[in-house]
């Protein structure tokens, strides 16, 4: 029955092309039953990322950190992570040089470091490098968690992901079965197979007749279908492993729609959904967007009417970066919360914080004027993965640094050009095995958060 | 023989070459020392002004990035604008001189480039365009923007069809398998659905508890269920099980309140969250109006007649709604209150006068769901007759393959498909759902939402008969050719100019012309920003979702309009009309007017409209919710009138200081005017910001004012000045004065016009190797007087659209 229902895909020998960067996944891989996984490290040792963000950067006179090191102090809209103190890196100075000048598009590249421009195509996300490693091992490669639209995660093409929006939409999509029972899946997956095979064959035969630099939107194509049946088949193989069951009384939190206007309540219903995904190891890579750049929600339970947008282009207006202030402190409490959730909540590796690397902040840091360097960026957990905490990581010290005083020029020109986000993110990737030396326009690792 | 033919040819050409570079000035002798003399002091190793270097621009006009910069420095040094007036000004002649030798590099560089285009280009369909496909090929309406159903599309200025923009993920055919499926099973259900009639009376909607009172007063007939502002009227969607277009008709009666505002009808969604129609109602209590729609309706729905009106009731909570459905209240008419709620809240004077906007609903029936003669025949012939029959299923297959296409398709191409059925029959499937998944493949394949033009094997600078078809129909209906335009390729005479015209002159007298008419106005004037920002409600307590729907279907109306009498593209810029319901009569403070729906009425001075761009959408898609922002306004002016980009800022300028809030208030005008002493800055806001300030008399909403309401700060509001100078400089003072100029200008606004038709058309972005053909058009235009469908018409049968 097992071997039968693999035909149609073991039949053909096709890789995932076209993947551009190091890691290519063989088909077979993603074919391999679980059993014979399963006693590898790499099953039974999660590692796991999370990318969390928040639209418009900070009100960054009184988010600034002033001491750097061990001895830091936390600033105002920081105060709720003290508790996990030990767990957090804040870092100064990060920024991505292709980001500069291009506004509200920082959001795009914050996980891919790509370049920005109508001819110009954006990256693979770190998150879908990742899941590259991680989506054999687990149900979903990756989960994308977005508020407002598009999730931050790029595959290898550089084309955005869709995201989900509704927590009670994710939380089905990944714990309920699907109508008709398994039977009726498997013939639907098989049935999809047969389509695919038309329309792979039919797209191959083009594209042997295209001259190479001819190729470019049929290659997407092809890499795009491919992709579908490799999920197809990795769909048909799930089927045989129940999914796990979550406590009856935990479902009705979850599985809901929540509106913004209840912003706390929305955000942690989602970090709730992204711990537990992480404890069943539905996936093991998540994306979250707790807004989008240009209108990041307002927080009505504490009187902030305006969006975030609104508030980041304060224009020096005090009540304005009051308000920007009150929700920034807002949002980093909710990620506290979900920090503290991912401390209880424990595996047979212990809390999942210490297998899990949580990146949270902004691809915007001064949104008045749209300044894009030192972005407020804090990286937590992952200790078991090889990560160490409890400093304040500034990158803005340097000779030529004249003080966080002069805040506004600090967040437009790098003071140090060589502190790029994508050396945090390369280091991230190594921790999660990918293997690389580079990701995007990186110049090394952070060996500052390294144990 | 033929190959030393060759050689001599080849000789021929490199003495040409040879000769014309000894003839014309070379770089080095001619055009250096002018760029040396007049541009490389602002624009070299030491300034890059305007963030720009001319002395390092690679000289390779072959490569579109460089030959963009290139023509762009032409543009500058043609107009005047470089260098600068302040400095030393070169004769004419030796700008001649440089511009005519880049200009003619330029031209070499295009002509390189179009060799060396690749054989193939394909075109995904937008998500609006595929719903419009499968409508046209199998008459299945499909919402393409339902939760789950399509991805919204990426655009490029607005525009959401162009090709490069528009990529393709695993997600994306992961949706198009299942809406394919979708698709297929409502063409082919397994049973036709019945098509029944049903109808809600205001006994069955709003009195059901007391039916039989009022059937034994006789007065059951009479009874009316009043909407008051924000209430709403449940039980009135059909029943049953089968989705699909259902019509409905709702007798009812629309009063205007008081303040003369008129009571707004909205078929409101339960589940999705969303109107299904709008419309405001007014009709006489004594003479009520029968509105009669279709709306696609995915059962079982549940929906509610809503009155969207801010008003007196809206935020008052439960308690009000409790006064004014409870206590038995039964209306009739207004002349008969003895049955009302004596204790519940007055909605009418003593004079029979609504105070506020009401909807008095009789009866709703609805009919469905509908399925057309038109929309059968469409599905004829498309499914095999006999179980079992494999070779009427290739026919079948193929039929439908050629026509989702839009192409001729080979034995190999069908066999593909065929060997589905094949494999499905294999795995035991019935021969109808083996067949079926066949079906499902040829909508999922790559020929149907990609538009393919050009053949891998023969290369091509036209297209062929086949991708003029479907470029036409994309073009006009947002959609797939009809039987005549495949005939006419199959015929092979589409291309010749008289079939062309004809066709031309057929299609936009066909109903789908109307995918047009409102696709591309929406997405020259990127309406989907307007209400982007959702206002400040604190602000403009006035703006409602009404309102906001309203704007867009101005703009879309007005549009609609201009083409409907073909009138000339000048009408865009200024008019002394425009296009609005009473809605939007109300937001611009015109007369009140004394029916519903979209009328064309008459401007005066004094309304301070006319126009495109005094449209209340328009100045509000560039505003943030609190501010209007003239930056903003002035790229977008740029963008969509003068079809130029200008260019972003660049990387690391000086962040504009915050000002204090315990300063003065300050108009935003000038916060913009101090940060754009930089030099640098200016350079590029002096062409931008203008254009922007010339609105600053409407607020964030599109609201006319005099004085600018500024938020925190000291003293008095700043009054509006809208004064400024044009690029050239020439001075206005306000919106009027600067329609006037722009007026002067119907060459410009022609070509630039006709270029956003062309990328809308071509569903790619013009390159400095498509101006002459544009401007050819422009000019060809003129002599009609640039009249919308002219320029239309001209683009069609212009070389331009035919080029791969």
């Amino acid at each position: 029955m097992n071997i039968q229902r693999q035909t149609w895909l073991l039949n053909r020998r096709h890789f995932l092309r076209g993947v551009g960067v190091s890691v290519a996944l063989p088909l077979l891989d993603a074919m391999r039953p679980l059993h014979a996984l399963a006693a590898d490290d790499k099953v039974l040792k999660p590692k796991r990322s999370v990318f969390i963000y928040l639209p418009n950067g900070v009100n960054t006179t009184a988010y600034q950190i002033r001491e750097a090191g061990p001895g830091y102090t936390l600033s105002e809209p920081l105060k709720s992570l003290e508790k996990h103190r030990a767990h957090i890196t804040p870092f100064s100075g990060l920024h991505h040089p292709n980001g500069m000048g291009h506004h509200h598009n920082c959001q795009s590249i914050w996980l891919t470091g790509g370049k920005i421009g109508p001819s110009v195509r954006n990256s693979i996300s770190l998150d879908q490098l990742m899941a590259q490693i991680t989506a054999p091992i687990t149900r979903y490669a990756s989960l994308e968690l977005s508020n407002q639209g598009g999730s931050l995660a790029r595959n290898a093409d550089g084309i955005q992901l869709p995201a989900q929006s509704s927590p009670g939409g994710a939380f089905r999509e990944m714990f309920e079965d699907p109508k008709g029972g398994i039977a009726k899946q498997r013939r639907g997956y098989q049935r999809r197979g047969s389509i695919l095979d038309a329309i792979i064959d039919e797209a191959d035969s083009l594209n042997k007749q295209l001259g190479s630099e001819d190729r470019d939107r049929l290659e997407q194509y092809l890499t795009a279908v491919r992709e579908v049946e490799i999920r197809t088949g990795r769909s048909d193989k799930w089927l045989d492993t129940p999914r796990p069951k979550i406590d009856p009384a935990a479902v009705p939190h979850l599985n809901r729609d929540v509106s913004l206007q209840m912003l706390g309540d929305y955000l942690r219903t989602m970090y709730d959904l992204i711990v537990l995904a992480f404890q069943t190891d539905m996936t093991r890579v998540a994306t979250f967007v707790t807004g989008v750049e240009g209108q990041g929600p307002a927080v009505p339970e504490i009187g902030i009417r305006q969006d975030r947008h609104s508030l980041s282009h304060h224009n020096g207006n005090i009540e304005l970066m009051r308000q920007l202030m009150e929700s920034d402190a807002f949002n980093i409490a909710q990620f506290s919360y979900f920090l503290g959730r991912l401390n209880e909540v424990k595996d047979a590796d212990g809390p999942l914080l210490d297998t899990t690397m949580a990146l949270y902040g902004s691809g915007m840091a001064y949104g008045h004027s749209h300044g894009n360097a030192s972005l407020p960026l804090i990286l937590a957990g992952g200790t078991k993965l090889g990560l160490k905490h409890g400093s304040h990581v500034d990158f803005n010290l340097t000779k030529d640094f004249q003080g966080y005083d002069k805040h506004a020029a600090i967040h437009h020109k790098p003071v140090n050009d060589k502190a790029r986000l994508s050396n945090l993110l390369l280091t991230m990737a190594q921790r999660m095995d990918v293997q690389t030396e580079k990701f995007a326009d990186s110049l090394g690792t952070v060996s500052e958060v390294l144990a | 023989m033929n190959h030393r033919l060759h050689i001599l040819v080849l000789t021929a050409v490199s003495c040409l070459a040879a000769s014309a570079a000894g003839e014309t000035v070379t770089f080095e002798k001619e055009v250096l020392p002018f760029f040396r003399e007049h541009c490389f002091r602002c624009h070299d190793e030491k300034k890059q002004k305007g963030d720009f270097r001319l002395d390092t621009l690679p000289r390779d006009f072959a490569e579109l990035q460089s030959a963009e910069r290139w023509a762009e420095v032409v543009f500058r040094m043609n107009s005047g604008e470089m260098p600068p007036k302040k400095e030393k000004q070169p004769h004419a002649a030796d700008i001649g001189k440089a511009v005519e030798w880049l200009s003619a590099r330029l031209d070499e560089g295009r002509a390189a480039r179009m060799a060396k285009r690749g054989p193939v280009t394909h075109y995904r369909l937008s998500r609006d365009e595929y719903a419009n496909t499968v409508y046209d090929l199998l008459g299945v309406h499909f919402d393409p923007s339902l939760p789950g159903a399509l991805n919204e599309d990426p655009r490029w200025h607005g525009f959401e069809r162009i090709g490069s923009m528009l990529s393709l993920s695993p997600s994306h055919v992961d949706r198009f398998f299942k809406a394919a499926e979708t698709v297929l099973e409502r063409a082919f259900p397994e049973q036709q659905a019945k098509q029944v009639r049903q109808s809600k009376t205001a006994v069955d909607m709003r009195y059901s508890t007391m039916r039989k009172r009022l059937e034994e007063e006789g007065i059951a007939d009479k009874v009316r269920a009043v909407v008051w502002p924000g209430g709403g009227l449940g039980g009135s969607a059909p029943q049953g099980k089968e989705s699909g277009v259902y019509r409905a008709r709702i007798r009812l009666s629309g009063l205007p309140g008081l303040d003369g505002r008129a009571p707004h009808l909205s078929v409101w969604h339960n589940e999705l969250k969303r109107s299904l129609f709008d419309e405001d109602i007014l009709a006489p209590e004594d003479q009520p109006v029968v509105i009669e729609f279709e709306i696609f309706l995915s059962m079982p729905a549940s929906l509610t007649l809503q009155n969207v009106v801010p008003g007196a009731f809206n935020e008052t909570g439960n308690h009000t709604l409790n006064v004014l459905n409870g206590g038995g209240s039964i209306f009739t008419s207004t002349r008969e209150t003895g049955r009302t709620n004596p204790t519940g809240y007055k909605l009418f004077d003593d004079e029979g006068h609504a105070i506020y906007p009401v909807l008095l609903v009789d009866s709703v029936e609805w009919e469905g769901p509908l399925v057309s003669e038109a929309d059968l025949k469409k599905r004829e012939g498309l499914i095999p007759q006999k179980s079992g029959d494999l070779a009427e299923a290739r026919e079948c297959l193929r039929r439908f393959a050629e026509r989702a296409w839009r192409r001729p398709a080979t034995e190999a191409e069908v066999a593909r498909y065929v060997k589905v059925v094949e494999a499905e029959l294999a795995a035991g499937e019935k021969f109808r759902s083996a067949y079926m998944a066949a079906m499902v493949g040829i909508l999922t394949s790559k020929n149907f939402y990609y538009i393919e033009e050009g053949s891998a094997t023969q290369r091509r600078d036209k297209v062929n008969d086949w991708e003029l078809a479907s470029r036409l129909s994309y073009f006009l209906w947002g959609s797939m050719p009809d039987e005549t335009l495949f005939a006419l390729a199959q015929a092979g005479t589409l291309h010749e100019p008289e079939v062309l015209r004809a066709q031309f002159t057929r299609m936009i007298g066909d109903a789908k012309i109307r995918r047009f008419t409102e696709a591309f106005p929406q997405q020259w004037l990127q309406l989907f920003k307007v209400g982007i920002f959702p206002p400040d409600p604190k602000l403009y307590p006035g703006y409602d979702k009404w309102l906001e729907k309203s704007m867009v279907l101005e703009s879309q109306g007005y549009f609609t309009e201009v083409f409907a009498k073909n009138l000339p593209l000048r009408e865009f810029i200024a008019s002394d009309w425009t296009m609005v319901n009473p809605r939007l009569a109300q937001h611009y403070g015109l007369p009140a007017l004394q029916k519903s729906g979209f009328q064309r009425v008459a401007l005066r001075p004094e309304d301070h409209r006319g126009g495109l761009l005094t449209q209340a959408g328009i100045l509000m898609l560039t505003s943030d919710g609190t501010r209007h922002r003239p930056v903003h306004r002035g790229v977008w002016l740029s963008e969509a009138i003068f079809a130029k980009t200008p260019p972003p800022p660049p990387p690391n300028v000086q962040p504009i200081e915050p000002i204090p809030s315990d300063k003065p208030k300050t108009s935003v005008r000038k916060q913009i005017e101090a940060h754009a002493t930089d030099a640098n800055c200016a350079s590029c806001h002096r062409r931008i910001d203008p254009l922007g300030l010339a609105f600053d008399n409407f607020d964030a909403i599109g609201q006319w004012r005099t004085e600018e309401i500024v938020q925190g700060g000291k003293g008095a509001n700043p009054p509006v000045n809208a004064t400024g100078a044009l690029p050239d400089g020439r001075a206005f003072d306000g919106p009027e004065q600067f329609k006037q100029l722009l007026g002067q200008d119907g060459d410009r606004f022609a070509e630039a016009f006709t270029e956003q038709l062309s990328t809308f058309a071509l569903r790619r972005v013009m390159t400095i190797d498509d101006a002459a053909q544009i401007r050819a058009v422009a000019l060809e235009s003129k002599k009609d007087g640039h009249r919308l469908r002219t320029v239309l018409e001209n683009l069609v049968l212009s070389d331009l659209f035919q080029k791969r």
